[in-house]
């Protein structure tokens, strides 16, 4: 059997990992000395979800509608023997790939939004917010607003509204409300604008508006990736993967997926984690933004504007400003802080791709497997690349995961064809 | 269940707290928690932050054995709360606390930031002849609970937020399962974000050794009312003592 799919594959509870870790999670930490950030989450997220980001429960309950909600966006994810890939690079061992891909808006990022945006609705609240870069999160976000029957207002990094109008229309079709920042919708927005009418904006902008606006007008605000509470909403991926793995009778040697924020990450890996197995752990990143390699591990802000916690985690600086590569999901300056520990502590190895060779295993991967990933999910392929293509590695059960499809990221391939 | 107090050293000031000290009724508190003013209280919440700033301001050790000796008077046992990054920085410093009289000492950052410090701090704590009262929190993995279990011997103080000030919703039932596994047979004191007297009495329905209240009784230092300060007391005291 080359690939699994049944509605009993998608587990009835999500992992969370700070049990079992080998040493303590640092706590989040405010950013600021006389207003507390921590407590400002308080009034911005979801109650269940201050929770859940605090708890020491290994298994959370996944509400009955979430899970219905998992299976309509086209969960279980297929997990498909990558043959004509182990034949193309003459592995001799097995190649699995985890398509995050295949859900409804793309990528794994629905994952924890359908959650978020339940838990929002429980609270009787009728439109959520959040910030997009470029526009995978907003996505998400939109399409769990929808089915939750809220509305969404998602602060779009002006420079991609303006150089990616088709994520645009894909948050429209959700009925997504799509707001260019810096925009006048906000205090913070306007003040920029007055200084800079044609200011480009950027994520921490974004996130200052959406979290002002969430404030203003009583609403909920969603988070996208680093939060503890995320991972542990990710935990479906690596759960989904272990029983699709048994039915097939396969005990993976390795796992390799892309780290940006690390939940695809550790939603893929942690729930590994719980055999106590020694499977040899890969977190793939972006030379140009060598967060692990050139980073410290230090308490650093989530946002580059300094409104929410301080998280301990490997960090380039809040205020770090990476290369122009395509994998806009992977420029983010940190790194969930469990994901952090794990790699300090040497239980996750990491490997730094840059964006040539990012290109060429895309291309691989296109042209053996038909699959189109997202340039993010180009790190963690052309990590595969590498291991398989080591002797050393000769014989050994591979799985990775690929976090999302690129159609929307053609661009990457324009004069390389 | 018992009663155990946090104070900032220094505030309002040594002499007014000291005077407070001296109303609490004889028999209501079991512990108090002292706590050394740090320019960086990390894991306190906002109210606790604040005092320690303004107790920095002319604080001066000297005044901190009278107020051990008040401290002493209406507690059994008077504990040391200081960070490890500022205990490291002052040489010496664990035993002229115990010269100065205090039972033991609570480090909330130790074994979360320093945590690859832990056992030298624990014997030097030991060695200077205090008892190393350890912390932990929801953060705290299983497998570091089994170690302080089988490696100290003390009551255990149990946050049940990851600082104070972050007024998360958390399950007391899990809480008692959790802690009923990792610690069979052990004092707990509980603390971290306790505000009322319902509060204590929902949180004492765990059945542990004890709670600790800090932020709470600030107020009434701040309006300088030790009526309304020992009233808040016995009315802890009262929800709690049911258990």
């Amino acid at each position: 059997m080359l690939n699994v799919q049944s509605e009993e594959i998608v587990p009835r509870r999500w992992y969370n990992v700070v049990s079992d870790l080998p040493e303590p999670l640092p706590p989040p930490r405010s950013s600021d000395r006389d207003h507390s950030s921590i407590e400002l989450l308080n009034s911005i997220i979801p109650r269940e979800m201050l929770r859940q980001e605090f708890t020491f429960n290994r298994y959370e309950t996944i509400p009955e509608e979430v899970r219905v909600q998992y299976l309509q966006i086209g969960r279980p994810t297929p997990l498909i023997r990558a043959l004509n890939l182990e034949k193309f690079l003459g592995y001799r061992g097995k190649i699995f790939y985890k398509l995050e891909g295949a859900t409804a808006t793309g990528s794994h990022k629905i994952n924890t939004a359908i959650p978020q945006a339940y838990y929002a609705a429980q609270e009787g609240i009728e439109e959520i917010v959040t910030e997009t870069g470029a526009g995978q999160w907003g996505s998400a976000t939109a399409l769990a607003g929808s089915i939750n029957n809220m509305k969404t207002t998602v602060f779009m990094v002006k420079i991609s509204y303006e150089q990616k109008p088709a994520r645009r229309t894909v948050m429209s079709l959700y009925n997504g409300r799509v707001i260019p920042s810096p925009s006048s919708e906000t205090e913070f927005g306007r003040n920029i604008l007055k200084e800079n009418p044609s200011h480009p904006g950027s994520l921490g902008i974004a996130i200052s508006e959406a979290v002002e606006y969430t404030i203003a007008n009583g609403l909920r605000y969603m988070l996208g990736s680093v939060m503890n509470s995320v991972l542990t909403h990710q935990s479906i991926i690596g759960q989904e993967a272990i029983s699709q793995l048994d039915i097939l009778g396969e005990s993976p040697d390795t796992l390799i997926g892309c780290v940006g924020g690390g939940s695809n990450f550790g939603g893929f890996v942690f729930p590994f984690l719980q055999s106590g197995r020694p499977i040899e752990l890969i977190a793939s990143t972006a030379r140009e933004v060598p967060k692990f390699s050139k980073g410290s591990y230090e308490y650093d802000a989530i946002d580059s504007a300094g409104i929410l916690p301080m998280l301990r985690m490997y960090t380039l600086g809040s205020k770090f400003v990476p290369e122009k590569i395509y994998a806009g999901g992977l420029r983010y300056h940190g790194a969930a802080p469990s994901l952090s520990l794990l790699v300090r502590s040497g239980r996750v190895n990491t490997d730094e791709v840059p964006e040539d060779e990012v290109i060429q295993a895309l291309k691989i991967f296109a042209s053996t497997q038909g699959i189109i990933a997202a340039p993010e999910s180009g790190h963690a392929i052309a990590s595969l690349i590498r291991y398989a293509r080591n002797r050393d590695n000769q014989g050994k059960t591979i799985v990775l995961n690929v976090s999302g499809h690129g159609y929307l990221d053609l661009k990457i391939f324009e004069g390389r064809e | 269940m018992k009663l155990v107090l946090y104070f900032t050293l220094g505030y309002p000031s040594s002499h007014s707290l000291m005077e407070f000290l001296e109303t609490i009724p004889p028999g209501a508190v079991e512990y108090i928690e002292l706590g050394f003013p740090s320019t960086d209280p990390k894991y306190d919440g906002p109210t606790i932050r604040r005092t320690h700033r303004h107790a920095l301001q002319g604080f001066s050790e000297q005044s901190v054995s009278e107020t051990v000796k008040c401290a002493r008077g209406v507690c059994r046992k008077v504990y040391a709360l200081r960070y490890y990054s500022d205990i490291e920085k002052d040489e010496g410093f664990l035993e002229r606390i115990t010269n100065i009289g205090f039972d033991g000492i609570i480090i909330p950052d130790v074994l979360t930031d320093y945590f690859h410090d832990r056992s030298g701090i624990i014997n030097r704590v030991r060695e200077a002849g205090l008892e190393f009262i350890p912390f932990v929190n929801p953060s705290t993995p299983d497998i570091v609970l089994g170690e302080i279990m089988s490696t100290t011997d003390s009551w255990i103080y149990y946050g049940l937020l990851p600082s104070t000030g972050i007024m998360v919703p958390y399950d007391l039932s899990s809480v008692r399962y959790r802690l009923r596994n990792a610690f069979p047979g052990r004092r707990i004191v509980l603390g971290f974000g306790i505000r009322s007297p319902d509060e204590a009495a929902r949180v004492s329905s765990t059945g542990q050794f004890g709670i600790a209240i800090g932020t709470m009784l600030i107020e009434h230092l701040d309006s300088g009312s030790s009526r309304e300060f020992v009233t808040s007391i016995l009315r802890l005291k009262e929800a709690i003592s049911s258990v």
